[in-house]
Formats: C-alpha cells, structure tokens, sequence
C-alpha cells in the first residue's frame, strides 16, 4: 500500500528525518508511535506529500503519488481546526469537493455520518457553536467523505475525553473491516496496543522498532511478573534479585534480573505476603517503548 | 484535474465570504460613505442659506461702501426674495475697528471688510470673520469689490452705464478633448482627472478588499491548519489560482453592485464626465493590474501567521496602490513630462499611473504597448514566485522570515 524508504529531512540543522524506511502493507491497521519530536508528523506530511524530503522515496502501490492518487488518501491532522464561521455541512461539502467528490454525493454521505454520530442537528450551526467534542468528530467525517482507501491520522486520540476516544477506536476498527488501510500515529501506547498489527517506533528521526506488534511484543516482552497479595506490602521491599519493581497496596509489577529464577523469586514473595494472584506476561507496549528510546538515548545498541 | 480543484477553492472563497456580514456590510456602506463623503458636503455648499446674512465694511474711500449693497442685492437672494446679505456700514473712524472686532464676537456681524484708501494701488482688501473657511462669501465679496472697482473706473473714464454693464458680464469656456484619433470629444473640464481618480480608487478597492481577504483567509487556515488538509489534496498551485479566482469574482460582485447604485441614484454624476475613446486601454491594465498586485499580495501574506502580521503586510502594498494619487495634480499638468512616463513604465505602479493618465491625456501607443509588455512579464514572474513562496509560507509558522528567506524561496524550483 505505502513504500517508504529512506527518508531524509532536515529543518536548518537540525535532522528530523534520518533515514526512515517502512511499509504498510493493505488492509493492516499500522502504528506510527514515537515520542514528541521524533519525526512522526513530518514522516506523515511527505508521505501526504505536503512537505518535500531532501531525499528518499514515497510509493503508493509501487507508483509515486501523484494528484488523482490524493483523493483516495485521508488525513486528520495532530492540530485540529475548521472554518469556524462556516456551517458544518458546507465545510463538510467543501472537503469532499477537494477530493473530487461531487457535492450532491458529499452532502448525501455528511448527512449519513452527522446521522451515525448523532450530530444531524448541528447540520446548518456554524462550527464554532459546536463543542470541541463535536468538532472533533466533524472533522473525523470530514475524511470520510471520498471513501479513501488509506487514512492517516495524526494522533487521532490526543484531546478526547475517555468516552470519544472509544468511539474513535471503534471507527479505526469499523474501517478496517471494510478493507481500508489506517495509519496514525500516537504516543499513548494503550491504544497503539489494543489497536496495530503493525508499528514502527521513530525516535530522533529513525527507525528504532519495526514489525508486527505480536512479534515484537515476544522478542522484547521479557518476562515481568504481575502479582496480586494480602499483607504488609513493604515487606516486599526486602526481596533480593529484583531489576525493577512497581510497588503498591496490593499489587506488584516486578522484572527480576538474569540469572535469577522465578521459582526462587516466587519463594521468597510467599514467605512475606499472602499471594493471592501470581503471573509472567508480555511486557507492556508502553514498557518496550520506554526502555527502546531509553536505550537510544544512552547510544545503546539498536534494538531493531 | 487541476483546474477543476482550483475552482472548487474559488467557489469556496466567494461563497463563503459573500455570505459574511463584513462583505454585505462593506457592499452597502461604501457607497454610503462615498455619497456622504461627495455629495452632502456639495449640497450644503450650494444650498442656498435661509437668513439674511449681516455683513460690516469699514470703507476708507467712501466710493465702495454705498452701493456694495445693491451690487450684492442685484446678484443674490435669499429664495425668499429677501436679500442674502445685509452690509453694516461701519463709519472709518480711528476706533472702527475695534468696534467691528466686538459686533463679530457678539453675533451682530458674521465677518466685516476693511477697504483702504489705496486700493486701487495695493489690489487688496481685508476680509474679517471668527471663520475664514467660508469659501462662498468670501469669492461673492471679492467679486463684488472689484466688480464696483470696474465699473467705478470705466465711469470715470466717461463710459456710459449700459456699456459698463455689458462689459462687465461673465464669459463661459467650454472643453474639448482631442483624442489621439483626432476625434474632438466635448468635456467637462477637469473630467479626465475625476475620471483617472474614480480608476484608481476603484483599483485600489478592488486590489485592497480582495487582497485582504486573500491574506486573511491564508492565516485563517495556517492558524487552524486546514492548509495542511488542504494540502493533501491539492496542490499549493490550485490552491492559489482557486483563491485568486473566487476573490476576484468577489470584487467583481462588489464592482457590479456598487456599479449599480451608482447608476441608479448617480445620474448627476455622469454629465461631468466624458469617457474617452481609448477606454479599452484601460481595461487592459486594470486586469493585468489586478493580477500583478494579487501576486504581491500573496507573497507578502503566505509567511505571515497572525492578523497583526497579515494587516501590517497589507499596509505596506496599499501605500503602493495610492502613489499615483500623491503625484496626480503633476500628472493632470503635465502628463507627458519624462519622468512621468518613466514613472508609468516601473511595475508597481504602471497599473495605476496608467489608468490615471489614459483619460487625461492618453500616451503614445508605444508607452501603452511597453506599459502592457512590461506588466505582462512582471505579472509572469511575480506570479511564479509568489506560488513558490506561497508553497513554503503557508507551511511557516511563528518566525517571520527575512526578506533574503523570501528571496530564496521564490528562487527555489519544484
């Protein structure tokens, strides 16, 4: 669907993109994840081709991207904003018509989405009558209109209240269903979790993680430890062999070092608190994450 | 495929800005402001006063005094039949002035004169008022006193009455205009001037609404970053005509209307003015005008990201626009001086030195040929670079950039 290799940008001297490289392949749900500034939204802007790279490459189904190919693509952008004195049907209009949509048709599939949304009534309002809630899901529609084979949304999430962002995380999913390809991109790794197949982690303006989440997840999610227990948990603060440890009232999350087996860990927890749940899962997404741009930073070995 | 975007954009601009409050507000009161501005100062200079006005002459020769009266009844009367002015002979005593000094403040006297004993030498005479801007007065007491100065003169000299009078009866002048064709066109005089002023104002209204609303609209979606959406599915190119073109329709709209009330309560104004046969001329430069200026326009607005910013931008072009206006009295006197018509040949401001000479005096062809060819290739060129930096300005935020950043981008291909 969408070929990127190596990609280079600078802004004056400092280096946004530094050889970035992916692809998403059709129909895939792909996660863009990274901490501020890594590169993420200029990543996404040269693949919309609103900004050029120094160097590098952009293919949509093997051809580079060219005007009629525009208007099967979709973006939300991070920052979000429409005509505020403008009515919400007619902005709506307006966006379709940009991407060659023929008004009748735009305003029959608006109406459609305002309907489904439940925001039928704010039709004809001007935007800025509208909540930020509101607008926020105007401009979701706003990217559905031409039906695009290949969305991308620029922190989709940021600046939702809980409830909203379920409803952006069903709509991602119901567009996947229907065949079409998501990109976008966020640093809250909850949602990157329960939502990619694929990710690329972009720290500094390169590639620092990259393939499917489960994969990933079996290669760096060394064993950590959940337990659940009964008693004096600062007991537990004398327990040896431990890398790290998440301590409250009556939970634990634990990575114990090398070397140390947890049947002897497990000996120890008994012989100081009442355990009530013990188990070994996949580190969090959000743990990977950390100790991946952590490691970065430290000029640790590339873990990709 | 890039045509029909940039339309999309340009029906958005003009449909969008037609409906706000700010156009239809502007569509009506500028014609408001205009008429207010033109017509109400005229109509109370010449609607004729309602009370007699009193007037003082303290008068060392004694021979003008005693029939400023009748000369000032003779010419003017209140439409009552009663006379405009009532003279107060103030006897020329050493204190006479003094005297006049108090009835002006009190209100007995609107303005006094003060004729002296040489007049006749000197060619001058006082005139005194709290208020010395009244233009009407003072021209009908000025030609009252030389009127009795003539006639007093040629009386003196043996000429009978009648001969005197007839002597001294107004004489009228009437203009024509030779065309470059040799065609003689009856004018008002001074029509070319009002009408080279009514273009350039008209352009610079044109230029000025459509380009602020240009400028405005840029940092309306640089500010919300709709540009960016926008972006993704167009090109900064179609964006660019799109505006151009939805914003011109718009001052077209606004030419039309206000075109239309000129029409139908301006009917007065058309007999002072004739239009020359060279017309079309002005057409020419006006578009390419339009066009020329809009570039400058968009560069000056495409790297700007606050309306502070975008208001100063647009200051700066409209001094540009209004040039022309400072040097129009030269112009009318002279308008085929060489430096005028190097004037005209400089980009930036051929569009309106043209338009302002074409109905005074209309140039050579070869000035109007060079003036288009000239404006024609700066027009190419602007536009081009205003495109490349509109390309990179719409994606600037904060920092404004220099003039050198400018330079670069508009250099820069791709």
């Amino acid at each position: 669907m969408l070929q990127i290799t190596d990609l280079r940008k600078s802004y004056g001297a400092t280096r946004a993109l530094d050889g970035v490289s992916f692809e998403v392949k059709p129909g895939e749900i792909f996660g863009l994840l990274g901490p501020n500034g890594a590169g993420k939204t200029t990543t996404i802007r040269i693949s919309l081709g609103i900004i050029e790279p120094d160097s590098g490459t952009v293919l949509f189904n093997g051809k580079e991207l060219n005007a009629g190919m525009k208007d099967s693509l979709a973006y939300l952008p991070e920052e979000r904003g429409l005509y505020r004195k403008s009515r919400v049907i007619d902005v709506l209009v307006y966006f379709g018509g940009l991407r060659n949509v023929q008004p009748i048709d735009a305003r029959k599939r608006a109406m459609h989405w305002l309907e489904k949304f439940e925001l039928s009534g704010v039709a004809n309002h001007k935007v800025d009558e509208l909540s930020k809630g509101m607008q926020q899901k105007v401009q979701f529609i706003s990217c559905l209109l031409h039906e695009p084979e290949l969305l991308i949304l620029d922190e989709p999430f940021s600046g939702l209240d809980p409830v909203n962002q379920i409803v952006m995380k069903d709509l991602i999913r119901e567009m996947k269903t229907k065949g079409k390809t998501i990109i976008f991109s966020t640093h809250q790794m909850e949602q990157a979790e329960r939502l990619c197949d694929e990710i690329c982690l972009i720290n500094k303006g390169r590639v620092v993680l990259y393939g499917g989440l489960g994969q990933i997840k079996r290669k760096y999610g060394d064993g950590t430890i959940h337990m659940e227990f009964e008693g004096e948990s600062s007991n537990l603060k004398s327990l040896g062999g431990i890398a790290a440890m998440d301590l409250y009232e009556n939970y634990a999350e634990v990575r114990i070092r090398d070397g140390v087996s947890r049947h002897e860990f497990l000996k120890q927890v008994v012989s100081l608190v009442d355990v009530t749940k013990f188990s070994v899962e996949e580190a969090s997404l959000n743990s990977i994450f950390i100790n991946a741009v952590n490691a970065d930073k430290t000029g640790g070995e590339n873990v990709a | 495929m890039l045509l029909k975007k940039a339309l999309v954009v340009a029906r958005w601009e003009f449909i969008e800005k037609v409906r706000t409050k700010a156009f239809i507000i502007s569509l009506i009161l500028m014609p408001v402001f205009i008429m207010v501005m033109s017509v109400v100062p005229s109509l109370l200079i010449n609607k004729p006063s309602t009370t007699t006005i009193n007037i003082g002459i303290i008068d060392r020769t004694g021979v003008i005094a005693p029939v400023l009266d009748a000369n000032l009844l003779e010419k003017y009367k209140l439409p009552d039949g009663r006379p405009n002015y009532n003279v107060v002979v103030i006897p020329p005593v050493d204190s006479a002035r003094g005297e006049a000094n108090r009835m002006v403040l009190q209100g007995r006297l609107s303005s006094y004169i003060v004729v002296d004993t040489n007049i006749m030498t000197s060619r001058k005479f006082e005139y005194i008022s709290e208020n010395v801007s009244n233009f009407k007065d003072i021209s009908r007491f000025q030609s009252a006193v030389k009127d009795i100065m003539v006639r007093n003169e040629l009386q003196r000299n043996g000429i009978s009455s009648s001969i005197v009078r007839e002597v001294t009866r107004p004489v009228d002048l009437e203009t024509v205009r030779l065309s470059k064709e040799g065609r003689e066109e009856k004018t008002q005089a001074g029509s070319g001037f009002i009408l080279g002023y009514i273009f350039i104002i008209i352009l610079a209204m044109f230029v000025l609404t459509s380009g602020q609303l240009l400028v405005r609209s840029v940092v309306e979606e640089k500010s919300n970053r709709i540009v960016e959406v926008i972006l993704s599915s167009t090109t900064a190119d179609e964006i660019m005509t799109g505006k151009i073109l939805g914003l011109s329709l718009l001052g077209l709209t606004q030419l039309a209307v206000w075109g239309a009330i000129a029409l139908t309560f301006g009917g007065q104004i058309a007999q002072y003015i004739t239009v020359p046969g060279s017309i079309w001329w002005e057409g020419v430069f006006f578009i390419l005008g339009f066009l020329f200026y809009s570039s400058i326009f968009v560069m000056a607005g495409a790297p700007v990201t606050t309306e502070q910013e975008a208001q100063q931008a647009t200051t700066y072009v409209s001094m540009l626009l209004f040039l022309p206006i400072i040097l129009a009295t030269m112009v009318a006197q002279n308008p085929n001086a060489p430096y005028i018509k190097i004037l005209s040949l400089i980009p930036l401001l051929t569009p309106t030195m043209m338009a302002f000479r074409i109905p005074i005096q209309t140039p050579d062809l070869w000035e109007l040929v060079a003036g288009t060819l000239i404006l024609l290739g700066s027009t190419y060129f602007c536009m081009i670079a205003a495109g490349r930096i509109f390309k990179i300005g719409i994606l600037v935020y904060g920092k404004r950039p220099s003039l050198n950043d400018l330079m670069r981008w508009a250099t820069k291909k791709g």
